[in-house]
């Protein structure tokens, strides 16, 4: 056995027989290649999620900032205003402690958000995958605080035309 | 009687870059006819300095008898220089990448890539002769409308590191990472080489049969990209150690390949392929992928894989090249003769005698 043609034949006879023999697992080269195209894609696009945290997180901030709204007590029909500074003052508690827990889950929010933002940026080869399933998670978890404070957000407009 | 002026232009110049080792072969054999020079528009280092000119600096298309332009990529100030030649033009073609091999990760590479070829075509009409490095270069060149294509490797040297004295500290330090030897690759860093298949190849083969041998890779990085990705990628493959030699000095390469146990090509696309030769030269036996020109140039001196090989059977190959000795013998034999017969064509000689009539 000394040409390159018989020992190429014979290397994939043998290739052959170990995949048979499980040494060689089904699918490894596509497994391997699969591997290195995740790596390139997170290296050529891994500043694009980054970008994405950094709107999540500046989203989250403008929703913080948005939950500030004071309730106003002021009526335009006389005689009315102590009715509506009562309901104001009544609402106002309730919205108070809702802003309050939306405000707290916010808060909590952008601290994961700007942790997870220094990660992503010290250590940018982390896998795509566990790196989209991150966004996403963080995406559908603002998008709930984003729903709820809106609600409140209207709620407190609400009131204060009302008065 | 005045001598002819025979210059040769290169985009880049860098020690251990082919192209420019072999427009210097040339340099040296048109002089010993002409006047020749090296230009470049960039210089790689203080040898290239004193090697080479700087590309503003080459004269007037009236002092000229017969500019060389070796080409291999585009670039804007090339293709501006090119156009304002006057004088004949000559093309030494050392085969372009197909920019789809980089359009998805490199668009901009990709497109250097096709600006180069965009310069083949405007050339054609002022090209008073093309020189090619293999019949496969000279197929693609035909392809943008040029005829009369002479195959000639120019410049290309087979034993040119032989003479290479060795670098112990190299081969100690090797030696105390790699006990068990290393298997040994030259290639720039890019994409088309397939860097990541030499080190799955190497993987693979040690997990399989525990050979523990390490892999060399000497090579710049061209693309940082790729590079961070082979990187990583090679701590994923926990089953072989990766010495990456980056740029290497002649004396250094030529120490890294005679110190392996064999070489290793994993390439989808080369013009040439002289680093095997080189390897073959120096009685390493050579693995490689047979893609683009590779079997043309390798001949019968390698174990040639199909083009489409993986790295499960190249790890096979590997190992049966270090643990079977009668063939790793008679490949080391076939190599060094494949070697010589490259070298016994002296091209250099006939490169330098097709420009100087060409220039007349």
């Amino acid at each position: 056995m000394t040409t390159s043609t018989e020992i190429i034949a014979e290397l994939e006879r043998r290739v052959a027989q170990r995949r048979q023999e499980g040494k060689y697992p089904l699918g490894l080269e596509q497994q391997l290649e699969a591997e290195f195209k995740a790596i390139m894609d997170v290296v050529h696009r891994g500043s694009d999620v980054l970008e994405d945290v950094r709107q999540l997180l500046n989203r989250c901030k403008e929703e913080l900032a948005s939950l500030q709204n004071p309730v106003s007590v002021k009526s335009r029909i006389p005689g009315f205003g102590i009715v509506h500074w009562v309901i104001g003052k009544f609402v106002g508690r309730q919205t108070a402690a809702i802003t309050l827990r939306v405000r707290t889950t916010l808060e909590t929010q952008q601290d994961v958000l700007e942790l997870l933002l220094k990660q992503l940026e010290i250590q940018q080869g982390t896998d795509v995958r566990v790196l989209n399933q991150l966004s996403h998670a963080m995406q559908d978890r603002l998008m709930m605080i984003d729903a709820l404070a809106q609600s409140v957000i209207e709620l407190e407009r609400k009131v204060a035309k009302g008065s | 009687m005045a001598r002819p002026v025979i210059h040769q232009v290169l985009i880049g110049a860098s020690e251990g870059d082919a192209i420019t080792q072999m427009a210097l072969a040339v340099r040296n054999e048109l002089r010993r006819f002409c006047d020749s020079d090296v230009y470049a528009l960039w210089r790689h280092g203080d040898v290239m300095r004193d090697e080479c000119r700087d590309l503003n600096e080459y004269p007037t298309s009236e002092s000229v008898d017969l500019t060389v332009y070796h080409s291999s990529i585009g670039w804007h100030e090339m293709t501006d220089f090119l156009k304002r030649r006057q004088e004949k033009i000559a093309i030494s073609y050392h085969n372009i990448t197909p920019s789809e091999m980089y359009v998805e990760f490199n668009p901009d590479f990709a497109a250097d890539l096709d600006l180069g070829r965009q310069d083949l075509v405007d050339l054609r009409e002022r090209t008073v002769i093309a020189v090619a490095d293999s019949e496969f270069n000279a197929r693609d060149l035909e392809t943008f409308g040029y005829q009369d294509i002479h195959v000639v490797p120019a410049g290309f040297i087979p034993s040119r590191l032989e003479g290479e004295p060795y670098d112990f500290e190299i081969l100690q330090q090797m030696s105390r990472r790699f006990p068990n030897g290393y298997v040994v690759a030259v290639g720039q860093i890019l994409p088309h080489k397939r860097i990541e298949q030499l080190i799955e190849s190497l993987h693979v083969m040690n997990s399989t049969y525990w050979g523990n041998i390490g892999l060399v890779i000497c090579g710049v990085a061209r693309q940082e990209m790729y590079r961070v990705a082979i990187s990583k990628f090679h701590q994923r493959c926990a089953m072989v150690d990766v010495h990456f030699a980056g740029q290497v000095t002649d004396q250094q390469l030529s120490t890294f390949i005679r110190g392996a146990r064999m070489y290793l090509g994993m390439s989808d696309h080369e013009g040439l392929s002289i680093p095997p030769i080189e390897a073959m030269s120096m009685g390493v036996p050579v693995v490689v992928k047979g893609a683009a020109a590779v079997p043309e140039t390798v001949g019968e001196g390698a174990l040639v894989l199909p083009a489409d090989a993986g790295p499960i059977l190249a790890a096979e190959a590997i190992h049966e090249v270090l643990n079977n000795d009668q063939f790793r013998w008679s490949l080391i034999h076939r190599g060094f003769q494949r070697a010589k017969e490259l070298e016994a064509r002296a091209p250099s000689s006939r490169t330098a005698e097709l420009l100087l009539a060409a220039a007349q």
